[in-house]
């Protein structure tokens, strides 16, 4: 039977430009469905009203809302819609997604986040689970990366640096601020191990690309010089330029229809005029991201699917992941240090802090209690964002702050010293009430459900996020660092998100095999971060980058 | 018309200060571009929707501004960096939202009412304390809080946003905090509106 094209590739992300670019330089015929614009290097400015205030990159929450489930302390769950909270997962709709507004802050997962539950055993209430894969497996995947999407860094030792087949990163380290060396004493001072940052940004020109230009404004923005390793800049352009890949770009996927073998039979999409069309293809992959991912496969029952896509065990939006963990910051005030130190502080911030300490990725402290799971504890800059900074001092104990009082805090904050901000990331333990599903009446303007997501947490995210927080925070301190403050977080980050689709080796609790194809549709492959059962503690896009080129070899081996 | 042409033919005007005032003594009419609007469109843009505020409530309203963020201390004050249009268009942009107009409303004439009773004067024609005293005194009011910190918090757009939206002139505020912004900066051709 002719088809239109070899592969559809649904989404243009992370988990999507691996299968895209392998797929299309192999000689396949790669057809990419991409609900946003394409925008490209000389769309992308340093415009807050772009990338934050007004969310020129992602769509309008009245034509596609979200709802959220939260729980309420006194037990039960509120249900806010877009309408009521803005409060929304959407992270990006552009070609080349949300990885074209990334940090691109590199870490692999390590071979024990591949068997969690054989390493710690089960954890009470929650469904921790052992991947189907090794990270041997794996590795050769994210050595990949570094190559092909670019991954700058420095190899150093530390207890807990995983095997690499690579000796060092292909790319030196972007430059580093002085913060950097400062960091790097103060961990030395205390018994820790300095770890710089990998960083999936280019430190010289390559591969059609050009380096990073430092000018200090790089997560939630798009890159203008093609360094960030977003899907688009590392990946799509190249599918490209090998004549085998068409991007369609504002062509929103409404529904998978499937016949009565179960198989995928055509995808339905909708343009910007809100025109149907239909395509098919031999094999379709799906990557929007995991909560739309879901959501699509929710939204396509078909004969042998009543009740969605691949979703006859009802596994499908089950086991959603964000990132647990806890946050931090504190200030170095110039005043504080000799002139020359405070000069080298007070340097504008567009090269990078770039360090990590991974000496928790497993917390094994008898004080504590016994051995977990711990993970990683990034020292980055405070985001310069100018009216995200000074609109944060309109708040204050008493109230409001305004007027003369509002202006000197502002003015100290922009003027007295340069803050440091800790990431600190554990496991989001997956659990039964944090999942996604179709809401029961909202609609979005083409009439289709949308996803309900309830953002239930184990309260273990909370312990190991405090207690790397407060590691962080001892690191700040080390340093001369004044105001410290550290806090786990539980409610989700909206822009670190997996699971869902969970792959697995027993169809009746997971939705893709190990090679990420469904259980129950045979030509529908999932890429994105829906894969993962359990997410480390580490943000994810490194992993789903280099699972996708895994996949995009099983793919290949699928068509012949 | 499409919105997003409605805007373009807007964005070069409606945040220069003189052509708001001007719209203003007119009773705050938006004017849509007469060439390309057909009848309906001209009839729909001067119904009641399109007035936001008298004449009285824009002083007062500007007034609250500029006690806000007063140009004091070498900061620069609300009217410098043109916070009264930024606040036009964030309640006219993409479309106005008549709920929001109506409680702005309310909450000026509060103020006003609140001045009358305590002072025997109009709020603008109070003095420093005696303004700081009337808004503190509402802000007990959870509503009024909230209408207060919007005020605020549209105030640090206007403050700080790039000069190429039409507030921040010169980068005035920008320059007043020693902040470098990044680059490449938007122009003209890149607001955020223009990009989908």
């Amino acid at each position: 039977m002719s088809h239109d094209f070899d592969v559809c590739v649904i989404g243009s992300g992370a988990g999507a430009g691996p299968v895209i670019y392998t797929l299309a330089q192999q000689g396949y015929k790669v057809l990419v469905l991409e609900k946003g614009p394409w925008l490209k290097e000389k769309d992308f400015t340093k415009d807050e009203m772009a990338c934050c205030l007004r969310n020129g990159y992602t769509p309008s929450i009245k034509d596609q809302p979200h709802v959220v489930e939260q729980e309420k302390d006194e037990g039960g769950w509120r249900k806010m819609s877009t309408d009521d909270s803005s409060w929304n997962f959407w992270n990006g709709n552009v070609v080349g997604g949300s990885s074209n507004f990334m940090s691109g802050f590199f870490h692999r997962l390590k071979p024990v986040d591949f068997r969690q539950i054989s390493t710690f055993g089960p954890i009470e209430g929650a469904n921790v689970v052992d991947w189907p894969i090794s990270y041997d497996e794996l590795e050769p995947y994210y050595d990949k990366v570094e190559k092909v999407v670019g991954v700058s860094g420095k190899v150093v030792t530390h207890p807990f640096q995983e095997p690499r087949s690579s000796k060092d990163f292909p790319y030196p380290p972007t430059a580093e601020h002085p913060i950097a060396k400062y960091i790097d004493q103060a961990c030395q001072e205390i018994g820790v191990h300095s770890i710089p940052m990998p960083r999936a940004i280019l430190s010289k020109p390559d591969m059609n690309r050009s380096s990073c230009s430092y000018s200090g404004y790089c997560g939630s923005y798009g890159c203008a010089t093609g360094a960030k390793g977003s899907s688009r800049a590392a990946l799509l352009d190249h599918a490209m330029a090998t004549g085998n890949c068409e991007i369609r770009p504002h062509s929103h996927v409404t529904k998978l229809h499937s016949d009565r073998d179960g198989k995928i039979s055509q995808v339905e999409y909708v343009d910007n005029q809100d025109m149907s069309h239909y395509v098919d293809a031999k094999i379709y992959v799906v990557a929007c991201q995991a909560i739309e991912t879901s959501r699509l496969l929710l939204n396509s029952p078909g004969p042998k699917h009543p009740k969605g896509l691949a979703n006859n065990q009802s596994q499908v939006g089950k086991n959603l992941l964000f990132a647990g963990g806890g946050a931090g910051s504190g200030r170095l005030r110039y005043a504080a240090f000799n002139s020359e130190k405070a000069h080298e502080i007070a340097q504008h911030p567009g090269a990078f802090i770039n360090r990590s300490v991974q000496d928790w990725y497993v917390i094994d402290d008898k004080e504590f209690g016994p051995k977990i799971k711990g993970g990683t504890i990034d020292f980055v800059h405070l985001h310069p964002n100018p009216v995200a900074r000074a609109s944060r001092k309109i708040w204050g104990n008493k109230g409001l702050v305004w007027g003369g009082e509002l202006q000197s805090k502002i003015k100290a904050h922009f003027q007295d010293g340069r803050y440091i901000k800790i990431e600190a990331f554990s496991d989001w333990t997956p659990v039964d009430d944090c999942f996604v599903s179709l809401d029961p009446e909202m609609k979005d303007k083409w009439g289709k459900p949308v996803a309900k997501i309830r953002v239930g947490f184990h309260v273990n995210n909370l312990k190991s996020g405090w207690y790397l927080a407060s590691k962080g925070a001892d690191i700040l301190r080390q340093m001369g660092a004044e105001d410290v403050v550290s806090f786990a977080a539980g409610d989700p980050p909206t822009n670190l998100v997996a699971g869902g689709c969970r792959f697995g080796d027993n169809p009746k609790n997971s939705v893709l095999n190990k090679n990420c194809q469904a259980h129950e549709v045979e030509n529908l492959y999932i890429s994105d971060g829906s894969f993962m059962p359990t997410g480390g503690s580490v943000p994810y896009t490194w992993t789903i980058y280099a699972n996708s080129f895994r996949v995009a070899d099983k793919i290949i081996a699928h068509l012949g | 018309m499409n919105r997003r042409k409605f805007l373009i033919q807007c964005s070069g005007t409606f945040l220069k200060a003189s052509t708001i005032n001007s719209l203003f003594f007119s009773g705050g009419i938006l004017i849509a571009n007469p060439i390309s609007a057909n009848k309906k469109q001209l009839s729909e843009s001067f119904s009641e929707q399109t007035i936001l505020f008298s004449r009285a409530q824009w002083q007062t309203l500007t007034a609250i501004q500029e006690h806000l963020f007063p140009a004091k201390n070498g900061a620069p004050g609300a009217s410098q960096f043109n916070a009264k249009a930024w606040l036009y268009n964030f309640l006219t942009f993409p479309e106005i939202n008549s709920e929001v107009v109506q409680i702005y409303r309310s909450q000026i004439d509060k103020v006003n009412l609140l001045a009358k009773q305590q002072f025997k004067q109009k709020f603008i024609q109070l003095d420093e304390s005696q303004k700081e005293q009337i808004l503190r005194s509402i802000e007990k009011n959870r509503q009024s809080q909230r209408w207060l910190g919007e005020i605020l918090n549209n105030i640090i757009e206007a403050l700080l946003t790039d000069p190429v939206y039409g507030a921040n002139n010169d980068a005035i505020g920008w320059k007043w905090l020693g902040h470098s912004p990044g680059f490449p900066r938007p122009n003209t051709q890149q607001k955020y509106f223009l990009l989908k």
